[in-house]
């Protein structure tokens, strides 16, 4: 025993170390965890208060550009208006299962390998854990966690992002992903290499999934190369989204994916 | 109790504030990422308690971390090189220049050791982080470690020169 204590006496610096190097790497490994996802939740709603604040100042800096967004915006919502007051052709059912709440983006980043969102939407607006975000130009992420007033989004810059997508011309399918470094540019690599692609062409979202609508123009194909060995496409997407310059996005709450999911839930249990 | 432990802590938040707000947000490129927090750490008196030196390193990474939205990544790199700080100090600063609670400072040690001190540890931060973060290795990541190295570097060199021409 009085030796156990010298022990630890003379070596209390190397245990102290080793002590708090192993929290830290057990932080690092059971990131996804319940424990972890509740603290990050629980963080969530300080941090992102003072990324509110800092925003107030971001916000006059860039005044100009949100104005030309705004505008360009309200000028496509427009013409989408005139467009459907014409058409009243009953072959086209208009599509309400996707409810859309406008957000702002008050903490964005794109250089890390996984990056993260802040949007100033939470729980009191009706953001839950797993809905969609998108914008007019492509595909954003997926809500992490929630806090009241806040909520932070996986980006689709993120090791665990994957999104389902069809290229528009013949609607063979694959999955999104990225692969760090360039943040306009992310990769296809389950494409087999029998199916026809050109650079240029434009990859859609699918319809398979339950968070995103169908049909989001998320980029195009800037260059591919053909693997022989395993048979499949490693294909460069560039993004339409300027991932370093968001602003507003759209957070969806889809109707029916309560709905799809229970649906499928029965299927699971039955085999 | 030494009046630089309650500097440092004071000190804490204005440079976790820093990165997060503002060395964070500006794009350089994408593979240039300064962390200007580590200049906390280099310039800590050798002789402060262990104890502290830890702890402190581990609050500062844990809470860029928080603002990051993922754990384990800074803490476990700043408090490893918390730990070895002595060591490389051994190696590279010239024996008994320093007074017991001397910060390490440019114009203490001489800008040959500083660089070279300095110089290592943000190496082997960046390394851990970038390597923890992509979990691979290519000449990508090197590229990123190395100019995000230097660019911190620069950084922590004009904030020593600043605070040198100050006094």
């Amino acid at each position: 025993m009085h030796n156990l204590l010298r022990f630890i006496k003379l070596n209390q610096f190397l245990l102290l170390f080793i002590l708090i190097e192993g929290f830290s790497i057990s932080l690092l490994l059971q990131n996804n965890t319940y424990q972890a996802s509740q603290t990050i939740e629980f963080s969530t709603q300080y941090t992102s208060a003072i990324y509110n604040y800092a925003n107030y100042f971001y916000d006059y800096i860039g005044l100009k550009e949100t104005n030309d967004y705004l505008t360009i915006e309200n000028a496509k919502l427009y013409t989408l208006l005139q467009n459907n007051e014409r058409s009243f052709d009953s072959t086209i059912l208009p599509d309400k299962t996707f409810n859309y709440l406008a957000a702002k983006v008050i903490n964005n980043s794109v250089k890390k390998r996984n990056n993260f969102i802040t949007l100033n939407k939470g729980s009191k607006n009706g953001v839950k854990h797993g809905m969609g975000v998108i914008t007019d130009q492509g595909v954003i992420g997926i809500v992490h966690s929630v806090s009241k007033n806040f909520a932070l989004v996986i980006s689709l810059l993120h090791k665990k992002s994957a999104i389902g997508i069809f290229l528009k011309k013949n609607r063979h399918t694959g999955i999104l992903t990225w692969k760090g470094f360039n943040y306009r540019i992310a990769t296809i690599s389950d494409l087999p290499i029998h199916i026809p692609i050109n650079v240029g062409d434009t990859i859609i979202t699918n319809s398979y999934s339950n968070i995103y609508p169908e049909e989001i123009h998320i980029g195009t194909i800037s260059d591919f190369k053909k693997n022989n060995d395993d048979g499949f496409y490693t294909i460069n997407v560039e993004l339409f989204e300027d991932f370093n310059n968001l602003r507003y996005v759209y957070v969806i709450h889809s109707q029916q994916s309560e709905e799809q999911l229970l649906l499928e839930k029965i299927i699971a249990t039955d085999e | 109790m030494n009046n630089y432990y309650g500097k440092y802590l004071g000190l804490l938040p204005i440079f976790v504030l820093i990165q997060v707000l503002i060395l964070n947000e500006i794009f350089f490129f994408t593979y240039i990422n300064p962390y200007l927090y580590l200049t906390l750490i280099i310039s800590l008196p050798l002789r402060a308690s262990k104890w502290y030196i830890l702890f402190y390193a581990f609050s500062i990474g844990f809470l860029i971390d928080l603002f990051g939205g993922s754990l384990g990544f800074h803490s476990t790199a700043t408090v490893l090189i918390a730990f070895i700080k002595n060591t490389i100090s051994k190696i590279t600063i010239p024996y008994s220049i320093l007074e017991d609670n001397d910060e390490i400072t440019l114009n203490k040690i001489g800008s040959k050791s500083f660089v070279i001190f300095s110089l290592l540890i943000i190496l082997i931060h960046s390394t851990i982080i970038f390597g923890l973060e992509h979990l691979n290795f290519n000449l990508q990541i090197l590229a990123k470690i190395i100019a995000s190295s230097f660019t911190t570097l620069a950084l922590i060199l004009i904030l020593e020169i600043l605070n040198f021409s100050k006094k």
